[in-house]
Formats: C-alpha cells, sequence, structure tokens
C-alpha cells in the first residue's frame, strides 16, 4: 500500500528514485500463464532493480475492472496494466493485429516481424496516440479451438452454430454462418450444459481442463486457428514512462523479454499433461480436417479484407504483417524440416 | 512514526467515520460515495495518492455496474415482482397458501422460505430475488399480522439463498479463482442451500409454535367456506405456470438466467392481462415503481463501489492481509482465521469486495492445506473451502449494519417497517447462518457427497 | 425566499420528468430480452448487439432514475437515530448532507466522467466485441447525464431545507421537511 511505498522511498534518497508503481491486470494472477506471467515480470522487475523498481501487482477489479485497464493506464490513474492488446478493439480495431491473428504467425514469425518487419513502430505508435507506452511482455502458444456439444464434420455443420466467440474470430465465425454470442463469463458454463449456447471458445488444454468445461462439452477442437501465439502486453502511463531513467527503463524491458521467453517454454511444457488427462476423463480431442481451416481461412481473408477497408491504421499493419509473411517464406521453407 | 500510523490506519479510519454518517439519516448511497471522496481527497492533499485516481470510480461505474449483463436481471425480477404484486397473483398465492397451511405455526412463514428456494433456482443476484421477495410476500405477511423481525427475517434470509444455490454468479467467481469447476461448485452448493432452508424452517416452526402471536393463524371462521378446490387452482396455477416459463427457458436452453428475467417479467405482464387488471394506468404504475426501486438499489452500487475503490487505494486490503497472514500456521488454524474474518469483513463489505481480497492471496494456500481423515481426499479441500467461504458470503448480506440484502429490502418494502424492525428480525437468521456454516465444517459431506454420487 | 422555494420546485419537475421518461426503458429492456432469446433459439441469429443493448439499457434506466428517486425519497436511509430528530434538525442533516457529501460527489463524477466520455468520443470507440455495437460515448455519456439530474435533484433538496430553515412558517409547510407536507413516497 502506499504506507508501505512512502517507507520504501525513505532509505533510497539517493540519485535514482524509487519506482513505486500500480500495477493493474486483466487476469486473476493465479490463472497459468496469462496471468502468472505478470506475477513473474513483478517478481523479475524488483529483483533485478535491487527493489527500487516496484510493479505492484492489484487483481482485476480491486482498483480498475479488467476492460477499463486501457483507460486507468492511459488517464494516469494508475501507471500501469497488463493485459493483451486484443481487448482494445474498441479503441483500436488494429491493436487486434498485435495480439493474435487469426491463421497468424507462430512465436517465432511474430516475433520476428514484431522486433525486425516494422510490427514494434507501429505498435508504440498507436498507443500513444492514447497517451500509453507499451511493451511487448509475454507469448502464449496455440490456444485450442475450443469446446463443441456436437461434432464439427464439414463447414456445413457451423451454420446455425450458436457459439460464444471473441474478437477477430468472431467475425469469420459469422461469415461462415455461425451465431456468435456474447455470454457473461459466469453463466458459458451452464449455457453450454443447458444447450443455450452450443459451443465455446476458451483458453489453451492447461487453462481449460480446471474450469470443467469438457463436463459439458466433450468435443475439443485443435488446431485453435484464431489464435495461434497471443502476446501479452505492459502498458505504461506515459508521462510515467518518461520519467523513468534509461537504467530503469532497460531493466523493465529486460524482464519483459524473459518473460516472453517463459511464456513460450513454460506454455509449451505444460500443455502435454493436461491434454492426457483431459483424454482420460473422456473427452474426444479432434483436429480439424483441412477442408474446414480452408474455409475459414477463406472466411478470415474476406473479414480481415473488409476491415482493412474501413480502418486505415489497420490497413496499414495487416499490409506490413501480409508482407512480412509472404517474404519470411522464401527462409523458413528452406531453414526449417518438414515435420 | 505518528504519520506512518495514520497512513496505515486511514483506511481504516474510513469506517469511523462512515458509521455515525450513516445513522444521520442521510441516504446510506450518497453517505458511501461522498465519504469515499472526502477520504481520497484528504489522501490527495497529504501527498499520498496522484490527483487522477478518483477517476476510476466512473470507470467502476461503467465496467462493474453498467456493462455487467447479469445486472440486467435486476431490473426485470423487480418489474416482475411489482407487477405481480399490483396484479394481484401474489396476494392471491399467498392468501391461498395461508389457508391451506393454517394448521401449521408459522405457515406462511413457511411458504415464503420455500417459494425463496424456487426464486433461488432462477437467478443469482441477491438484489433481484430479496427485491422481488420483499415485494411479493411482506405486505401480505404484515396484513396478516406477522411480527415484522419474524416476517422480514425469513424473507432477508430466503431471499439470500440465491446466490448459493445455481445458478449463482458468486461461485462462478468463485470457481475462476480458485481455479476449478463451476459445475463442480453448483452440485456441491445444492446440499447447504437445502439444509439452510431447512434451518430456517425449522426455526419459524419452533419460534411460532412457542409464540404464536407472532404468526396468527386464520380463525376457524375466517378459513371456512373459503377453501373451494377452484379457489386453489385459480390462485396456484398462474403463479406456477409463470415459474414453470422462467425455469423452463433456463433449462431447456433457450434462455440464460439472465435472459429469463426477461421471460418472467413478460410472463408476469401477460398474467396481469389475463386477471384483467393490465390498463395503461397500471403498466404506468409498475414502471414507475421499478424504475425507482432500481435507482435506489443502483445507487447503492455506485456509492459502495466509491468507497470500497478508495479503501483499497489508500492500503485497506494489503493490512487485512498482512494481518491474516501473521495469524495462525497449520491448517485449522488458517481455516479458523479465514472464516472468522471472511465473517468480520462481511460486516462492511460485500461479496465481491471479500472475494477480491481474499481469494487471489489464499487460493493457493488452501489447495494444499492437509485436513487428513476429515475430508474424503485432499483434492476435495477446494470445493469444501469454496463452500464454507459461500455460506459465510451469504451471510454477509444479512450482516448489519451493511447486510446489502436489508438495505434492498427497507427500500422496496411498505414505510411502516423501519430498518430497525429488519436488524431485529436478522439476528436469528444470522445465528443459523453460523450453525450453518459450523454444521458444514464438522460434517463435509453435506456439500460433497452429491458430487461425489453424480461422478463430478 | 420564495424564488428559492420556485427554483428547487423546477429542479425537482425536471428531475421527475427525466426519471418518468427514463423509466419506459424497463419496457424496452423487456422486450429486447424477449427479442433476443427468440431470435436465438427460433431464427438462430447472432445476437452480440442484442445482448449489448440490454446492458445499455439496464445502464440507461438506473442512471436516468437516480436523481429522481432522491425527490421521491426512495434512497435507502438508516432512520433508527434520525427519526428521534426535529424536523429542524432533520432538515440540518439534509443541507449538510447534500452540500458536504452529495454534491461533491456528484462534481467529482461529472469532472472525471467528462473526459471519461470525452476520449471515447475523441477516438470513435465501439464495442470491444467485433461483433458490437459502436458509439459507446453515448452510454458513458450517460453516466454524465445520471449523475448531471442527480445534482439538481441535490440542489433541489437543499434549497427545500433552506426554505424550510430560513424561510419562515408560511413557505417552510410547502418544503418536504414540513410536517404538514405531503410527502410522497418518503421512507
Ligand atoms: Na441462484
Ligand atoms: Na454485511
Amino acid at each position: 500500500g502506499p504506507a508501505k511505498e512512502k517507507k520504501a522511498e525513505a532509505p533510497a534518497a539517493g540519485t535514482t528514485p524509487v519506482v513505486n508503481w500500480r500495477m493493474t491486470t486483466t487476469y486473476p494472477s493465479n490463472l497459468f500463464l496469462i496471468g502468472t506471467l505478470a506475477k513473474r515480470l513483478s517478481d523479475t522487475v524488483r529483483t533485478i532493480s535491487d527493489g527500487k523498481v516496484n510493479l505492484k501487482l492489484y487483481e482485476p477489479g480491486v482498483l480498475a475492472p479488467p476492460f477499463e485497464t486501457f483507460d486507468a493506464v492511459s488517464y494516469g490513474a494508475v501507471e500501469a496494466g497488463w493485459s493483451t492488446p486484443g481487448y482494445w478493439a474498441g479503441k483500436e480495431p488494429a491493436l487486434q493485429l498485435f495480439a493474435s491473428v487469426p491463421f497468424g504467425p507462430p512465436a517465432r514469425e511474430y516475433l520476428a516481424w514484431f522486433d525486425y518487419g516494422g510490427g514494434k513502430e507501429m505498435f508504440e505508435k498507436i498507443y500513444h496516440k492514447h497517451n500509453i507506452h507499451s511493451i511487448m511482455c509475454g507469448l502464449e502458444p496455440p490456444e485450442a479451438s475450443g469446446w463443441f456439444k456436437k461434432e464439427i464434420k464439414s463447414l456445413d455443420d457451423f451454420k446455425g452454430l450458436k457459439i460464444r466467440f471473441f474478437g477477430l474470430g468472431a467475425k469469420v465465425m459469422e461469415e461462415v454462418g455461425a451465431a456468435p454470442q456474447l455470454i457473461a463469463g459466469g453463466e458459458i458454463y451452464q449455457a453450454l450444459e443447458l444447450g443455450t449456447i452450443d459451443a465455446t471458445e476458451y483458453s489453451m488444454p492447461a487453462i481449460d481442463e480446471k474450469l470443467g468445461l469438457y463436463e459439458v462439452a466433450k468435443h475439443y477442437y485443435f488446431p485453435g486457428w484464431h489464435q495461434q501465439s497471443t502476446f501479452f502486453d505492459l502498458m505504461i502511463n506515459l508521462q510515467a514512462w518518461n520519467k523513468l531513467t534509461d537504467v530503469q527503463k532497460a531493466q523493465i524491458e529486460t524482464a519483459c523479454s524473459s518473460n516472453i521467453r517463459y511464456g513460450i517454454s513454460e506454455g509449451e511444457a505444460k500443455q502435454v499433461a493436461a491434454l492426457k488427462r483431459l483424454e482420460a476423463k473422456g473427452v474426444h480431442i479432434h483436429t480439424w480436417p483441412p477442408e474446414i481451416l480452408d474455409g475459414l481461412h477463406k472466411a478470415w481473408d474476406k473479414v480481415a479484407a473488409d476491415m482493412a477497408k474501413k480502418d486505415p491504421t489497420f490497413a496499414k499493419a495487416w499490409t506490413s504483417l501480409q508482407a512480412f509473411r509472404k517474404d519470411y517464406k522464401t527462409w523458413s521453407e528452406r531453414g526449417y524440416l518438414k515435420e | 512514526m505518528t504519520m506512518d500510523f495514520f497512513i496505515t490506519y486511514l483506511p481504516f479510519l474510513m469506517f469511523l467515520v462512515l458509521i455515525p454518517l450513516l445513522f444521520s439519516g442521510y441516504p446510506v448511497a450518497f453517505v458511501l460515495g461522498g465519504v469515499g471522496l472526502a477520504f481520497w481527497l484528504l489522501a490527495v492533499g497529504i501527498g499520498l495518492e496522484n490527483p487522477h485516481s478518483f477517476f476510476l470510480v466512473v470507470s467502476r461505474i461503467f465496467g462493474s455496474v453498467v456493462s455487467k449483463l447479469v445486472l440486467v436481471a435486476i431490473p426485470m425480477f423487480i418489474f416482475m415482482g411489482t407487477m405481480l404484486e399490483r396484479s394481484g397473483v401474489a396476494r392471491d398465492l399467498l392468501n391461498t397458501l395461508q389457508l391451506l397451511t393454517r394448521r401449521v405455526p408459522g405457515g406462511l412463514a413457511l411458504s415464503v422460505t420455500i417459494l425463496g428456494v424456487i426464486l433461488a433456482a432462477t437467478t443469482g443476484i441477491i438484489g433481484a430475488s430479496v427485491v422481488m421477495m420483499t415485494l411479493l410476500a411482506l405486505p401480505v405477511m404484515l396484513d396478516r399480522g406477522y411480527d415484522k423481525a419474524l416476517a422480514t427475517g425469513t424473507i432477508a434470509a430466503s431471499g439470500t439463498l440465491g446466490i448459493l444455490l445455481p445458478p449463482s454468479i458468486m461461485l462462478v467467481v468463485m470457481a475462476d479463482l480458485l481455479q476449478t469447476s463451476a459445475g463442480g461448485l453448483f452440485t456441491a452448493a445444492i446440499g447447504p442451500s437445502l439444509m439452510l432452508a431447512a434451518l430456517y424452517m425449522l426455526y419459524i416452526l419452533i419460534r411460532t409454535w412457542t409464540k404464536p402471536s407472532l404468526a396468527p393463524p386464520l380463525g376457524a371462521e375466517e378459513a371456512k367456506g373459503q377453501l373451494t378446490v377452484m379457489r386453489i387452482i385459480r390462485s396456484f396455477v398462474p403463479p406456477a405456470l409463470l415459474i414453470f416459463v422462467v425455469l423452463g427457458s433456463i433449462f431447456g436452453g433457450f434462455a440464460t438466467p439472465t435472459e429469463a428475467s426477461g421471460v418472467g417479467a413478460l410472463g408476469a405482464v401477460i398474467l396481469a392481462a389475463l386477471h384483467g387488471k393490465l390498463t395503461f394506468a397500471t403498466l404506468k404504475d409498475v414502471v414507475e415503481k421499478s424504475a425507482l426501486t432500481t435507482g435506489m438499489l443502483f445507487g447503492l452500487f455506485v456509492g459502495a463501489t466509491a468507497f470500497s475503490y478508495v479503501f483499497a487505494l489508500l492500503g485497506g486490503n494489503d493490512t487485512i492481509l498482512q494481518v491474516m497472514e501473521a495469524t495462525g500456521t497449520g491448517p485449522w488454524a488458517v481455516l479458523t482465521v479465514l472464516m472468522i474474518a471472511v465473517f468480520i469483513l462481511g460486516f462492511f463489505f460485500d461479496w465481491i469486495e471479500i472475494t477480491l481480497i481474499i481469494l487471489p492471496v489464499f487460493a493457493p494456500i488452501i489447495t494444499k492445506l492437509d485436513f487428513g481423515a476429515h475430508l474424503p481426499d485432499q483434492s476435495t479441500t477446494v470445493v469444501w473451502f469454496a463452500m464454507l467461504m459461500a455460506v459465510n458470503l451469504q451471510t454477509s448480506f444479512l450482516t448489519p449494519p451493511f447486510g446489502f440484502a436489508l438495505f434492498y429490502m427497507k427500500g422496496s418494502a411498505p414505510k411502516e417497517v423501519k430498518l430497525g424492525d429488519i436488524y431485529r428480525g436478522i439476528v436469528p437468521f444470522v445465528a443459523l447462518q453460523l450453525l450453518g456454516l459450523v454444521t458444514l465444517l464438522i460434517w463435509p459431506d453435506l456439500a460433497l457427497w452429491l458430487p461425489r454420487f453424480l461422478g463430478k | 425566499m420564495q424564488s428559492l422555494l420556485n427554483a428547487a420546485r423546477a429542479f425537482e419537475r425536471l428531475s421527475s420528468f427525466i426519471g418518468r421518461l427514463g423509466a419506459w426503458l424497463i419496457v424496452a429492456l423487456m422486450l429486447v430480452i424477449i427479442t433476443d432469446v427468440t431470435l436465438r433459439h427460433w431464427f438462430v441469429i447472432g445476437s452480440t448487439k442484442l445482448q449489448e443493448l440490454e446492458w445499455h439499457l439496464h445502464g440507461g434506466l438506473f442512471l436516468l432514475c437516480l436523481g429522481w428517486a432522491y425527490t421521491k425519497g426512495a434512497h435507502v436511509r438508516i432512520e433508527l437515530i434520525s427519526e428521534r430528530f426535529s424536523a429542524r434538525t432533520q432538515a440540518w442533516i439534509e443541507l449538510l448532507g447534500c452540500l458536504m457529501l452529495l454534491i461533491p460527489y456528484v462534481i467529482a463524477i461529472l469532472h472525471f466522467g467528462v473526459d471519461y466520455t470525452s476520449f471515447s468520443y475523441a477516438f470513435n470507440e465501439s464495442s470491444a466485441s467485433a461483433t458490437g455495437l459502436p458509439d459507446r460515448w453515448i452510454i458513458k455519456g450517460a453516466i454524465v447525464f445520471g449523475f448531471a439530474i442527480l445534482g439538481i435533484a441535490g440542489i433541489a433538496r437543499a434549497l427545500n431545507a433552506i426554505v424550510f430553515l430560513f424561510g419562515g412558517d408560511e413557505l417552510g409547510k410547502q418544503t418536504p421537511f414540513s410536517v404538514h407536507h405531503e410527502m410522497e413516497g418518503a421512507s
């Protein structure tokens, strides 16, 4: 609390002022990866700054409700926020392209574009418009495609499917004739159980397993075409960021880099056991047949083209990512073994 | 030194200021908001707080009150209750129930408890069920000469069962924070909910048996000749149909519990029309009365969000956690400290604040506690703990001074009902809650048996 | 003093008018929910927009009614002790409550709420859900509007208290604080 922060400031009255920030988050800190990475960030920054940079973590809702994180940081009510850029589509549609893209790149390619393909510059420019400096600070492996009450055998089976879906993927669902629903988080389980909805997108096996959706929908689909890899970011109020010393900035950036690395390694490592346990519980694990994926991919291309027409910033980021991916093939198709 | 002390206890000072102001008789909603603001200004004044942070109160009004889809059920159930009351449907039913149960002491109160259980199965939002129960049952009970304390206590306690019996938004939030299955908690909550309902009924029976004046029975003269088959059918069928439609829309997979509230509202309008009571004047009257009640209830939400935000901002949550963490080790000590803390916090906060303060920090600790042979196996610790917590949090709605259920009731009760009556009425029911909590502590299978039986 | 009383009446009429109008959103809300359930089940239509409209209506409903509820005395009070106070003491409490609790609180919400809404407007904010509703500033603006009306109801109440305390018997009788006054819906 502020009391302790005040105390901590006194002995450090040397050359660099101690940084005591509040960091609000969109996920409970005990949620695998998406929450634990925020906790890890806070711990790492404190350690490598020798206790001089403190990001005190506040659970969602304690200060800001989860979806108010952006406004809270932008206005300077809190200094920092942990989230994914994908949540802020209502503020800037283009930010969705910096979280996860349907049929988008896997982690290594996504990072290559972000760091060396012009992604980062666009990303920072968009956020700066809103008085936020954001740092990519976590990366999560592919999500599952979701939980379905009935098997999906062809693209036609999506017609009339009541599915809870969020973000760009919801647009794709609409395109193939499904009816995306907005069910309150607290009512998903029961809505699925009672057939109010037929399916829901959720997260990855290590998270899904704990929430028990398999009790009410037995068909679990892969790959998660809508979310091949997902970025998480640390949003910082721009004035607060500008007040940091170069060392402090480097400390936060370094902690975020290390967070990305751990997100990938831990995320990749922990799915196997979870999948096995789910299978043992009688979950039918399916892989989308190529023709369904093709159909969804075509639908996405159309959605992306529509969105690019509506929003110039989205168009710019989308073109950049597409161009990078096209070029990247010259390398990836030669450099990697086909498994 | 003294400054540090002052800063650490500043959030608790908020309560010292709040309580006398509440008893001044100025509206609770505005006292909460005003005191929150005053302490924030004080914190800004002494350099503890940045001058932007009150912004988040607006964010919280939008993010936690306006854009919360589940809260849509509140105005809908209030409208439904007001319409049923105005059209006489509720009165007919309760009068008939009293005729039917005239040989049982406290028959009407017992019927109201059962109504509470049924209503609890349709909504998980306390504001909705307490207001609706108050609108439907309180005037009839008072007309029949019921003791105010007994009537209000019965209604408030039965009305809060909604947050325990599935569907329950509270259990879903807890499942999320404890990373366990919501379905598992739903199944586990059925036992404790029914136990509490049974405790209420037992209490009502004993109280009214020993002191019949609390619940005056119908005189033989009054009852004579009134109870005809036709009357029973006429008073039972419409509300039964409505309950069937609301529950049916949920369990038939047509609607979420939130949406079912809208279905119920329309159902109430149709019933009023069938009763020949639906004129434009009645509709206008019902619309306005429900809107006022809605304004009252959300005024409380909005004030409370400002107050609890400033409390957290000033470090109140941290201090509570520090005190709790400093007390006790070992599974039983940790559990006891947690239960006592939740109960005490319940005097002042609502369930969402308490869960947010406690669960993220204690969830990892709880799952690892080993109660040995007391539980069937280690993995059920979480579910058992969640149920203990849930019963305890349900109680927080009932404990004065801030039992929100009591406020909701006061805001929708007839004028002659004073908050003092309600406070008096709730005390025995809070004791019953504690009895229930202890029973669940001693006998975990009350919650754990059903999930095991169903293989969840 | 007469003019203060007239002003109080005008403010009360305004907050009641807005509240009475807003109250009908309850019927709109009911109809939207029914439409949503029907369309989803029998016509299988994506309903993100309707579901968002539901909470827009619920938000609009209670925000527009906050002030009216104050005018009508519908907000909960703990009258355990205060009911024993004299009418003058109660009027003093109401006046001080308005000036020191309600009105500052409303001003703070308006101050930050205007920023909150204008950012939303400036960046043309829409739903975070790709299939949701545009123009978030409207419902965010409802917070500002609703609190402004609450503030107006508060000022009306404070003026009534002033008239009762300082305006003499004749005028005092026409305020809600007078025992002779028929107080509608007071709690
Ligand atoms: Na319930
Ligand atoms: Na309480």
